[in-house]
């Protein structure tokens, strides 16, 4: 991940800390691990991140919010979710990648690194 | 009586007795003893055997011009007709009590669509007050003006009207019924002609009230994926505590007894969530802090040692927990005790662990202070992954803070959550 701050939005303490591990063995820095949208946004306010991997059920509600203002900012996001997100959702976002749980935190940080590599590519 | 008791002329002056008659009566000659003795008139019903006739019999004393009483007056009334009637009234009310007591809610009309007919439970759950109220009316308009959405539903569309024409009968469960005072009931129905003489006279429609069942169908639904969605979750949780145990292990051993450990917090934290509104009369189910406390922290006192009961002390007010709070919590304390026995108070026979706690201002305060572990240095160089997995835990779900004092005689680990968030 070369440095990249990746924020990690997870309420559920162990998947958090899984993932917030695996960004740093791909020697991502880790902005996180939130647990809620309002923690995500403190701590937005105070970095810009590269990349996200957000979980769509939070503590405070879904990650709509999140997603809007990432996807605002061009920020890379993985989005991973047990429930499914609402077809409006998809509709909104066609190109959000959307993974279901439960997946391997290694295989999420992995597909991120490819997402981070294909984009700066592109530019 | 001729015919009844074969009599001819010249039977006159013996006795009746003697005769074998059509009647399927056998009293004869004690009911006129008896009318005889008491003087009384004697009346009863009876049948030709052939069951053809009915008859009213009246046996009354005979008096002669000087009353004297000289034998009986037999007579025959034949009533066959007006007994029919009366049995046909008999059937008639019987079979209305049938269509009054069933459970069904239902209603009779015509070719027209003219209702002719209907039972009470019809007139109880759509709220009319006596059967004359729709006896004559054309009913769609009245409890069938629309769609559920409100759009229009013409009686040509309906069931009922559809039966009417083809004969054919037509069941669902995709209709509302609207009562008398505008409030709606989904319904299943039941439509069949009414056939005489080959010929459709009207129809009969009978429905129940489903509004209940489909209630509870769609609480079964929302459950199901409820739990579709807590079984996915904890898989990824598994998942999670498995790679993270794996991190932190020095050995297989030391890493099965860690994921065994967090397994065992988390399914200790399910039993007393179970799944959330599953309770019958929709109450969240939960527990309290102290329950959470006791079921944690079991492991470390056996109850076969006396002085175990010793090793733990548990104060503090009522404190109710539900839902995924009790998952938070159940994971913090748990990693507490395991480091507990692992290097504080429950590595020693003498540890002991104090937990208190205050609810104030909107938040609960809880204080784990050991004694009589082996004596504390000083902070740890280097956080451990319990400590980190406990911080996390309260921070993430529960929005508190959890700190550690490194106290010579025993660490001291104090969080503060604010209260709506334990029974989220």
């Amino acid at each position: 991940l070369d440095r990249a701050a990746v924020l990690v939005v997870e309420d559920e303490t162990f998947i958090a800390l899984d993932l917030a591990l695996a960004v740093e063995d791909a020697d991502g820095e880790v902005v996180g691990p939130a647990a809620s949208v309002q923690e995500a946004r403190g701590l937005l306010e105070a970095r810009p991140v590269v990349a996200a991997i957000l979980d769509w059920d939070l503590a405070d509600g879904d990650a709509s919010p999140l997603v809007e203002m990432l996807t605002g900012a061009n920020t890379i996001i993985i989005l991973q979710t047990g429930v499914g997100v609402p077809p409006e959702i998809a509709a909104r976002f066609p190109d959000l990648v959307v993974r279901a749980k439960p997946c391997l935190a290694a295989d999420l940080v992995a597909q991120l690194a490819v997402m981070i590599a294909e984009r700066q590519k592109a530019a | 009586v001729i015919d009844i008791f074969h009599l001819s002329d010249n039977d006159i002056g013996r006795p009746i007795s003697d005769f074998v008659s059509l009647l399927g009566y056998d009293n004869l000659d004690l009911d006129v003893k008896n009318v005889l003795r008491d003087l009384t008139v004697f009346e009863q019903q009876v049948t030709l055997k052939d069951d053809a006739m009915v008859f009213t019999l009246r046996i009354r004393p005979y008096h002669t011009i000087d009353n004297v009483i000289d034998g009986v007056v037999l007579t025959f009334v034949n009533i066959t007709d007006r007994y029919a009637a009366d049995a046909a009234l008999r059937e008639a009310a019987a079979l209305r009590l049938v269509f009054d007591s069933v459970a069904l809610a239902a209603y009779c009309v015509d070719r027209e669509c003219v209702t002719t007919a209907c039972n009470t439970p019809f007139l109880e759950l759509l709220g009319f007050k006596q059967e004359k109220d729709v006896i004559g009316l054309q009913l769609h308009d009245l409890i069938h003006r629309s769609h559920l959405d409100g759009s229009p539903y013409p009686q040509s569309e309906s069931p009922l009207h559809q039966t009417l024409q083809t004969g054919n009968p037509s069941h669902g469960s995709d209709k509302v019924f609207f009562r008398v005072d505008g409030t709606s009931i989904a319904v299943e129905y039941w439509v069949r002609a009414i056939k005489l003489g080959g010929e459709i006279s009207g129809a009969v429609c009978s429905f129940v009230d489903i509004t209940e069942r489909q209630r509870s169908e769609e609480q079964q639904g929302l459950l199901l994926k409820e739990l579709d969605h807590r079984i996915k979750n904890l898989f990824a949780v598994v998942g999670g505590v498995v790679t993270l145990s794996a991190r932190s292990a020095a050995s297989t051993q030391e890493m099965a007894g860690t994921i065994q450990g967090r397994l065992a917090a988390l399914a200790s934290a399910h039993q007393l969530i179970r799944v959330r509104g599953s309770d019958s009369s929709g109450n969240k189910r939960g527990s309290t802090l102290e329950e959470l406390l006791r079921t944690i922290l079991a492991p470390y006192i056996d109850p076969m040692k006396p002085e175990d009961s010793a090793r733990v002390v548990i104060e503090g007010p009522k404190a109710p927990i539900t839902g995924e709070a009790v998952t938070s919590l159940a994971l913090a304390l748990h990693e507490l005790a395991t480091n507990a026995g692992k290097y504080g108070a429950f590595s020693t026979p003498l540890g002991r662990v104090h937990i208190s706690w205050t609810v104030e201002n909107g938040r609960l305060t809880l204080t784990w202070k050991e004694q009589g572990g082996p004596a504390i240095k000083g902070a740890p160089e280097r956080e451990g992954f319990g400590s980190l997995l406990a911080r996390r835990s309260i921070k993430g779900q529960l929005g508190g803070q959890l700190d550690f004092k490194w106290d010579p005689e025993g660490m001291v680990a104090r969080f503060s959550v604010p209260v709506e968030r334990l029974t989220q």
